[in-house]
């Protein structure tokens, strides 16, 4: 089965967080913990400053290190592909949120494990997911595996690519001016 | 299973685009904000909301929402307030409106608008109240533009009027931007002007930042050039010198589409003052190395076409107008203007569709005081007869305009204070009585686009307000009805019936219009001045000659140089005031509104930006809390310490809401507490003229 990449462009994300509301407001009603979250780190010394944002989130792993450490089978892999939490069986042993290398689950002070669903129920309308479709700088972008290329004259981010886990995502590097 | 609605809305907000929403809607209750899954292409790209309008869950029903009339019961800011009922507080006004009238002293009225919900044909904000007392009387009003006042002046003198930039798509084909104090990525000034920037970079576009502050935008910046603010006109006088010492002129375009450059290239090359404006000149002025300014010079005069899109943060200065039209004038000596993907960097906007509105009364207003110095003539006395109420429509104004603590001690001057709005606003919390507002999710109309957008959208009413809120056309037809013009007002009819009467008189498909929420006027992208590039015989510009006129001897009359000379700002105390304040937009607000949405607050928390020098040279941790102290007041708030801003300015962004602290400084980080009331030459607006000091807070 192929399955889909979340291509994230460096050069085009300027941190807005629009997705990080979107998905906030789409997932848990806004509280307390966040399913998507942009890093932002600053570099270099005035003038020479480079900012980079960086959007992370469950990247539905190949080898998803979280599958594993769950001692009670909460953590599926379901039709699209995707990773999801079944919320009856977790038994809130954090061992998910210990296995996950991108700090992509989130135990709360209640309730199961939680994590990015991968917007499955859009995915079924034939949707993008929300934080794909409420980007307004086209910064992120679902594709397929088998039909994506580097763009010309772009370069792939260090971060993540060939990852153990086989996370299914891909960070174009901001281009160097 | 209760069905789910997907509604679609848009925000009305001050903010330069228009977007697609959809409220998802259960039960009567909103539980989700989205935008509409569309295909996206460069011809028809999608209007894909900022964060501002996909936060809204958190606004409607944010802590400082008003939900019932409320009257003063304390002092004014002390948030002391009696909930009254819809027939007291409108009895209370038309009480007060009925006296007035009697003794024909309707101009005792001071009007103020501006900065909130701007949109629509007369249901909401400004439109709603305009048209209320158009019928009522003859009123003050403060009149100008708190936006772009300087390159509307330069725009006139130079080019005849406003001539709008070209649509954004056609940067797509700009091979060098240069942004110019232009922040896309955070002031969404114009839909999908970063995305297309983005684009251009893409297909190998060079992009420069020219801004003292590393903005979220300079990601899309292949360079950063950080500037002085105040001096651009100098940056471009020292570019154009490089360019005419170097040959590098466009002297064809120049001879058969303008007029005046001789004057300009006297004082490039320092013929009355003996001061060449060269490279070495500039940069003690703007902080610009010579050799930066060499290679910026010779890659705008020669990588064609090349685009200067200046923001409106430069004529936002103590001579703003120099700025503007420095920029016009570096633009047609590199032959940029009307060329596809160039540019003719005046900031002109176009507007959306035409679409009549509700008509209006016989009055006209009485007087004008200036939007931006009002509470400087109130408090002179200089309002003859003076001002007796203010009657304030979404417009946070005592927030939004220069000089915070003069607009307090102006509306408590002026005695009686009426105010609309969905928020207990700084405003609200120093008015008399307080009506509440429904916001865009609560209310319909019909909005047109800007920014270069040519949409018409259908925003629907997708909830019901909370409370006792209701739309401006509904009270000013209830005080309408009580003061024996309401038939006029209303003509029986509600924003629905209204809106059905106003699409009936256009081409629109209304149907269409409802089911998508949204449609298109025109498919082509537009290119600014093509026709006049092309033969400006037969398509002159409105100025008296037909061409730019880069000589301007009107300007004398202000004081100003014939040409765009660059004119120094000084500090009025250096030694007190050592630092530069720059006071821009957010991204997180639309002037101040959304200030209350608790979800913004946490994307972007107020902080003044103080560079890594300035703030160890004080003693300046990163978080420490500092008092920023300026002539016109102190704010006390969270330091960003940051490689980010040039050494020398400091950055508050402008919106945050005042809140007064037990010894009166300001604890919200309202940016206008610092600024001043002058004003430009012509009377725009000059916020980003104010020096500071900053010092850490004892605890």
């Amino acid at each position: 089965m192929t399955r889909n990449l979340y291509v994230i462009d460096l050069g085009r994300c300027t941190g807005c967080r629009t997705c990080a509301i979107a998905c906030r407001d789409r997932a848990h009603g806004g509280d307390g913990f966040a399913w998507l979250r942009v890093e932002t780190t600053e570099a270099g010394q005035y003038p020479h400053v480079r900012v980079t944002h960086r959007v992370v989130h469950c990247f539905h792993c190949s080898q998803a290190p979280c599958i594993d450490a769950c001692p009670a089978e909460a953590l599926v892999r379901d039709a699209w592909g995707l990773v999801k939490v079944i919320g009856e069986h977790c038994v809130r042993c954090g061992a998910c949120v210990e296995a996950c290398p991108f700090g992509a689950i989130t135990l709360a002070d209640q309730g199961p494990a939680t994590k990015c669903d991968g917007c499955a129920d859009e995915l079924a309308q034939g949707w993008e997911p929300t934080c794909v479709r409420a980007c307004p700088m086209r910064a992120l972008q679902y594709v397929e595996e088998q039909a994506w290329a580097l763009p010309p004259r772009r370069v792939m981010d260090e971060a993540f690519d060939g990852h153990a886990a086989g996370p299914a995502v891909r960070y174009l590097k901001r281009p160097e001016g | 299973m209760s069905p789910i609605e997907r509604i679609p809305f848009t925000c009305t907000l001050d903010c330069g685009s228009r977007c697609e929403l959809v409220a998802v809607v259960e039960d009567g209750r909103l539980v989700r904000v989205d935008t509409p899954p569309r295909e996206d292409s460069p011809e028809r790209p999608r209007l894909i909301p900022c964060v501002r309008g996909r936060a809204h869950r958190a606004l409607v029903g944010a802590r400082e929402r008003v939900g019932t009339p409320l009257k003063r019961n304390g002092p004014r800011g002390s948030g002391a307030f009696t909930p009254i009922s819809w027939g007291e507080a409108l009895d209370e006004i038309v009480g007060r409106l009925q006296n007035l009238a009697a003794r024909k002293a309707h101009s005792a009225l001071l009007h103020i608008t501006g900065a909130g919900s701007i949109s629509g044909r007369g249901f909401s904000g400004a439109s709603a109240s305009h048209r209320f007392f158009s019928f009522w009387g003859p009123v003050t009003v403060t009149v100008g533009n708190m936006s772009n006042h300087c390159a509307g002046i330069a725009a006139q003198w130079m080019l005849g009027g406003q001539v709008p930039a070209s649509d954004r798509a056609t940067l797509l084909d700009a091979r060098l931007i240069l942004l110019w104090g232009n922040n896309p990525a955070e002031t969404h000034m114009a839909p999908n002007t970063a995305h297309f920037i983005a684009g251009a970079r893409d297909r190998g576009a060079r992009v420069i930042l020219i801004d003292p502050r590393y903005t979220d935008s300079a990601i899309l910046a292949d360079e950063w050039v950080p500037i002085r603010p105040g001096t651009d006109a100098a940056l471009v006088a020292a570019m154009a010198y490089v360019m005419e010492t170097e040959g590098l002129v466009d002297r064809a375009f120049l001879e058969t589409h303008t007029l005046g450059y001789g004057p300009y290239r006297e004082y490039l090359l320092g013929v009355r003052d003996g001061q060449p404006k060269a490279p070495q000149w500039a940069e003690a002025i703007s902080g610009v190395p010579a050799e930066t300014i060499v290679r910026l010079g010779r890659e705008y005069a020669t990588v064609k076409p090349a685009c200067l899109l200046p923001g409106w943060g430069p004529q936002r200065t103590l001579y703003g107008e120099q700025a503007a039209r420095a920029f016009i004038t570096l633009a047609c000596m590199s032959g940029n203007v009307g060329l596809r993907g160039g540019g003719v960097a005046s900031v002109g906007m176009r507007g959306g569709p035409s679409l009549p509105g509700l008509p209006r009364g016989p009055w006209g207003p009485a007087r004008g005081l200036s939007a931006v110095s009002w509470a400087a003539e109130v408090l002179a006395n200089r309002v003859r007869p003076p001002c007796e109420m203010a009657y304030i429509v979404a417009s946070n104004v005592i927030n939004r305009t220069p000089n915070t603590l003069a607009n307090i001690a102006a509306l408590d001057r002026i005695g009686y204070v009426v105010v609309h709005d969905p928020y207990l606003t700084p405003t609200a919390l120093y008015a008399d009585l307080v009506l509440p507002i429904r916001t865009d999710l609560e209310r319909t109309d019909l909005v047109t686009s800007w920014g270069h957008d040519q949409h018409l959208f259908y925003s629907a009413q997708a909830i019901a307000p909370p409370d006792e809120a209701q739309t401006d056309y509904w009270i000013f037809g209830q005080l309408a009805e009580r003061l024996g013009f309401g038939r006029a007002y209303t003509q029986g009819r509600d924003e629905a019936a209204w809106v059905e009467v106003l699409l009936a008189q256009t081409r629109w498909d209304r149907e269409t219009l409802k089911r998508e929420g949204l449609l298109r006027w025109e498919e082509q992208p537009r290119v600014e001045l093509a026709e006049f590039r092309a033969d400006p015989q037969r398509h002159p510009l409105d100025t008296l000659s037909g061409r730019i006129e880069l000589a301007n001897p009107q300007a004398a009359l202000y004081g100003l140089p014939i040409v765009a000379e660059y004119v120094p700002c000084v500090p009025p105390d250096g030694a007190h005031y050592p630092l530069q304040l720059i006071t821009p937009h957010s991204e997180v607000r639309s002037n101040s509104c959304l200030a209350a949405n608790p979800w913004l607050q946490e994307v972007e928390p107020q902080e003044i930006w103080i560079s890594r020098v300035d703030a160890e040279a004080r003693g300046i941790s990163p978080g420490d809390r500092v008092e920023v102290i300026s002539p016109s007041g102190t704010v006390r708030i969270r330091a960003k310490v940051t490689e980010r801003i040039m050494p020398g300015v400091v950055c508050l962004p402008q919106g945050a809401w005042f809140r007064s602290g037990a010894d009166g400084v300001d604890e919200g980080g309202c940016a206008n507490v610092l600024t001043s009331l002058q004003t430009t030459p012509t009377g725009g607006i000059a916020t980003h003229t104010a020096w500071v000091d900053v010092r850490r807070c004892a605890l």
